[in-house]
């Protein structure tokens, strides 16, 4: 089966666009490891990140721990029922969105931003532009839950076959998500 | 006719317990201050490693602690005996909180502290004279257990291990342990740096 690896390397050479998507589009089955911070007028919060997301399997594993170690959030889903585990309570609902929105007073785009973190579009009209040089994505902007999400991609390596970032910006009316991934573990086809 | 305190038997703490508690603060009570490396690693429950994090801890009694990490992230948490800083530059923010409040979910405050008011809320258990479990009374504190292991019949801390109510676990190996050059005092003063905001949570 295909095993996850996570040797990071210089971008060298460039991939084209198409080229570049298709890939990634195929990546179904990632880890992210990192740090994300949330900066809204009322509070900042700042939190270590590890994702697993696993697409065809209809699986994801999302933990959120302070830098002591405490866990402070997690979420599982497997195929559409979504389990949240905050504050010592367990939460359980097909719908993911209402269910973080209701507990954590804002959406956190979690099914949009498995695209979005591959510098992939969600949606159809999701806008993409990219550098001309490198020809990797450098902003994107998507109307997804009527609204206006804006994200800035940074920090590109080349992760086995695949050109991701591991610097963005989600920026939401007056929410800010940044997110530091210190490291991606990709599934390579070797 | 006034009654003297009752002591029934459960109020009584059971005596092995208390002697175990004050043999680790007797241990901890010849601590005056120490400087160390740590390398931090967070497990979730199944074991999969969710951080890896190296950094600098110093403590002094009483009451005061500067704990920095420095890799992959920057992040700082001083107490300079009044008030604990968690100051994060990832977020441009430092939230400050009254020490004694902080002093429930953060077991690791004990090292600073023999105050016996503060070690009340906690009972003490203990493997061998080299290791030491920390459980918290209160049971919704975030933090179930700290765990301190001594070098073999030393007061040489080797490594304490921070176990959440979830049961996720932050083992911290310290290396390059100085107990015998006091820690500057410049260390355990905070002051907001330019543009970062104040959570002022005191």
């Amino acid at each position: 089966c295909s095993s996850l690896t996570n040797n990071h390397q210089q971008i060298t050479e460039h991939q084209n666009i198409t080229e570049r998507t298709q890939k990634l589009n195929a990546l179904s089955d990632w880890k992210i490891k990192g740090k994300m911070g949330i900066i809204s007028p009322k509070e900042r919060h700042s939190l270590t990140l590890n994702w697993h997301y696993q697409g065809d399997k209809k699986r994801q594993m999302l933990n959120l721990t302070t830098v002591l170690g405490i866990q402070v959030f997690t979420l599982e889903s497997v195929n559409n029922m979504h389990v949240i585990n905050v504050d010592g309570e367990r939460y359980q609902s097909p719908d993911l969105n209402t269910l973080l929105a209701s507990l954590t007073g804002f959406t956190l785009p979690t099914h949009a931003m498995t695209f979005w973190l591959k510098g992939l579009p969600y949606l159809a009209n999701d806008k993409i532009t990219y550098n001309e040089t490198t020809q990797l994505p450098q902003t994107l902007t998507s109307y997804s839950d009527e609204k206006k999400w804006f994200i800035k991609y940074g920090g590109y390596q080349q992760v086995n076959q695949y050109q991701l970032a591991t610097k963005f910006t989600i920026k939401q009316g007056n929410i800010t998500i940044k997110i530091n991934v210190h490291q991606w573990d990709v599934t390579s086809n070797d | 006719l006034p009654l003297n305190e009752p002591t029934s038997v459960i109020e009584k703490p059971n005596n092995e317990a208390q002697i175990v508690k004050s043999s680790l603060m007797k241990k901890l009570a010849k601590l005056e201050y120490f400087t160390a490396n740590f390398n931090q690693q967070v497990l979730d429950g199944d074991g999969n490693e969710l951080q890896n994090a190296l950094g600098t801890l110093a403590v002094k009694k009483p009451n005061l602690v500067y704990w920095k990490t420095a890799e992959p992230d920057e992040s700082l948490i001083v107490s300079d005996g009044a008030t604990l800083w968690f100051f994060d530059p990832f977020v441009e923010q430092v939230s400050a909180y009254l020490l004694e409040k902080a002093l429930l979910n953060t077991p690791i405050l004990l090292l600073t502290s023999s105050d016996p008011a503060l070690w009340q809320h906690y009972s003490v258990s203990s493997m061998d004279e080299n290791n030491y479990l920390i459980h918290a009374n209160d049971n919704n504190a975030q933090v179930k257990t700290l765990e301190l292991r001594f070098k073999k019949n030393s007061n040489d801390l080797n490594s304490f291990t921070i176990v959440d109510a979830t049961g996720q676990l932050s083992l911290f190996k310290l290396s390059q342990f100085d107990e015998k050059n006091v820690p500057e005092s410049a260390l355990f003063t905070f002051k907001i740096p330019e543009g970062v905001e104040l959570d002022d949570q005191r």
